[in-house]
């Protein structure tokens, strides 16, 4: 996992960004964060909400890798700073992301779908141990 | 040695071309002596429906099945109208990734495999098993006409199948008497049964695993033939297959359209029975199937192979087949986590819905009103015969 540790000042001042599930983010509080990282890449789409079950809020970002590819990468917000994932592959067309909660268990699931070409996918991601974990295997086809 | 088999798109595209090459039966039609509506009537006979509520009336019910025979009750209650008949308001909403579509919210009930419901279920998806709906067997080794003995499959492309498959292929080559160790074999990935059809078709495999209707059609077109049927009995013990399954929280929210859903389910078998050629019509049109290959599979799957298409659920079968795996050394990592978390077919089974439905009892069903017109052991043409004489009165 790739870390990105900025000041816990920036904390008081990102804390507090919403979830916004099933719509679609045109920016964020934590985007800085991703830029950091990737200044350049294209933005494909966002969601906040907290994946790690951390009390604060996370930014899911989905960005195009290069022109064929795109890969997903997490800004986890948390009490002494903010984090990075290592990026995994998403969808690369009609991406669509949403919170549920599949269990009526902390943390809540990501629902991440999308196609290749006519190959669909639909992942239920469950932020487990420091990483996405797929749990049913759904997006082995349209990344 | 495994070998990723890519298929070229022309080839996909052939599967539309072959199928024309029988007597192509492209939509029902409404040729009998009784329509749909009245053959429900028939079925429902005297039962008394409750009126259900406003808020369930509004409600969508998210249907998913998956695209194989088994399914059948499926597009029977979806085609013939007996969702409606029932009050009930259904979408088709796809037909794979069941797990994960149940945890997304896109599906409240689905026809699936029983193992695929169990992983599921320990993956994490909120579903539970309602309601039985396959005994088992119907999935097909089917081999090009130059294969002639199972010996003759040692060293030959085959395509031995996926998570489907493994358990069923082991047990064929058991009892063939070859084995089952995919390293004897030029074992290579396709992924559907189409594709797999096509593959033979084209003289790229020798052999496949399949459900129908693709082991009929081989049949039918003579591309290959049917070399053993996978059976359900393990060493004497009766296993079972697909199940219907259904989300918790539209169950728990919609009590009276769960049972309403089963007791869809517990129709379109008996509509499959009674009215196997209008049950056929629809299959046709449903697989896009000449109508000679889908009398050839209702036929194998209410008479020929038995009374395989079933509301009768018993835990004991779907135990005796989660624990034939490990018999056949297959998906050791199911009944491992099972064994591991203290998980029987009793956490991942909830018949109360089902109970609620008062449905009839299958075996007296089959006794009374289906022995008398389609016994047992009818071959083929009888079982066409005396399915067309019944539809045209």
């Amino acid at each position: 996992m790739r870390r990105v540790l900025l000041s816990l000042s920036a904390l008081l001042i990102f804390a507090a960004c919403g979830t916004a599930d099933n719509q679609e983010l045109i920016t964020s509080d934590l985007l800085p964060y991703f830029r950091e990282v990737f200044p350049y890449q294209e933005i494909v789409l966002m969601i906040e909400g907290d994946a790690n079950d951390d009390g604060i809020d996370d930014l899911v970002v989905v960005f195009a890798a290069d022109p064929n590819h795109n890969q997903k990468v997490t800004v986890l917000s948390a009490s002494n700073g903010f984090w990075l994932t290592e990026p995994m592959p998403a969808p690369f067309q009609d991406v669509a992301m949403s919170w549920r909660d599949i269990d009526n268990a902390p943390p809540i699931e990501l629902v991440l779908s999308g196609r290749r070409g006519m190959d669909f996918g639909l992942g239920v991601l469950r932020f487990y141990e420091n990483q996405w974990v797929d749990l049913f295997g759904g997006l082995e086809d349209c990344c | 040695m495994l070998k990723r088999l890519i298929l070229s798109a022309t080839m996909m595209v052939a599967i539309g071309i072959l199928a024309a090459c029988g007597n192509l039966d492209t939509g029902p039609a409404e040729t009998g002596q009784m329509t749909d509506s009245e053959r429900i009537a028939y079925i429902l006979g005297d039962r008394v429906l409750e009126p259900i509520s406003q808020r369930a009336r509004d409600r969508v019910v998210q249907l998913g099945y998956l695209n194989c025979d088994h399914m059948i009750a499926a597009p029977v209650a979806y085609q013939s109208g007996i969702y409606e008949a029932l009050g009930i308001n259904v979408a088709v909403t796809g037909h794979t990734g069941v797990p994960e579509n149940m945890a997304a919210g896109n599906m409240d009930v689905a026809y699936v495999l029983y193992n695929i419901a169990i992983r599921g279920y320990l993956a994490g998806s909120p579903l539970f098993i309602s309601a039985q709906n396959h005994t088992g067997g119907s999935v097909y080794l089917v081999v090009a006409n130059h294969i002639q003995t199972p010996q003759d499959l040692i060293g030959a492309t085959v395509v031995l199948g996926g998570d489907r498959d493994v358990l069923k292929w082991a047990e064929i080559a058991r009892r063939m008497g070859i084995p089952a160790d995919e390293s004897y074999y030029n074992n290579v990935i396709i992924a559907s049964d189409a594709a797999r059809y096509q593959a033979l078709y084209l003289g790229e495999i020798d052999a496949f695993m399949t459900c129908d209707p693709f082991g009929s059609l081989a049949t039918y077109n003579g591309t290959g033939w049917i070399m053993a049927t996978a059976s359900t009995m393990f060493d004497g013990m009766m296993g079972t297959c697909c199940k219907v399954v259904m989300h918790y929280d539209f169950a728990n929210e919609y009590p009276e359209l769960a049972e309403r859903m089963l007791l869809a389910h517990v129709t379109s078998i008996q509509f499959l029975y009674l009215f196997p050629y209008r049950a056929a019509e629809i299959f046709a049109h449903r697989f896009e199937m000449p109508m000679e290959v889908a009398l050839m599979s209702i036929h194998k799957k209410l008479n020929g192979e038995g009374r395989t298409i079933t509301w009768d659920m018993s835990v004991e079968r779907l135990q005796n087949q989660i624990y034939a795996n490990d018999r056949f050394d297959v998906r050791i990592e199911m009944t491992e986590e099972l064994d591991m978390r203290g998980l029987t077919a009793d956490h991942f089974v909830d018949l109360s819905f089902f109970n609620r439905i008062d449905a009839p009892d299958f075996d007296t069903f089959i006794r009374e009103r289906v022995d008398p017109i389609f016994p047992l052991g009818m071959s083929l043409d009888e079982f066409t015969e005396a399915a067309r004489a019944r539809h045209e009165g």
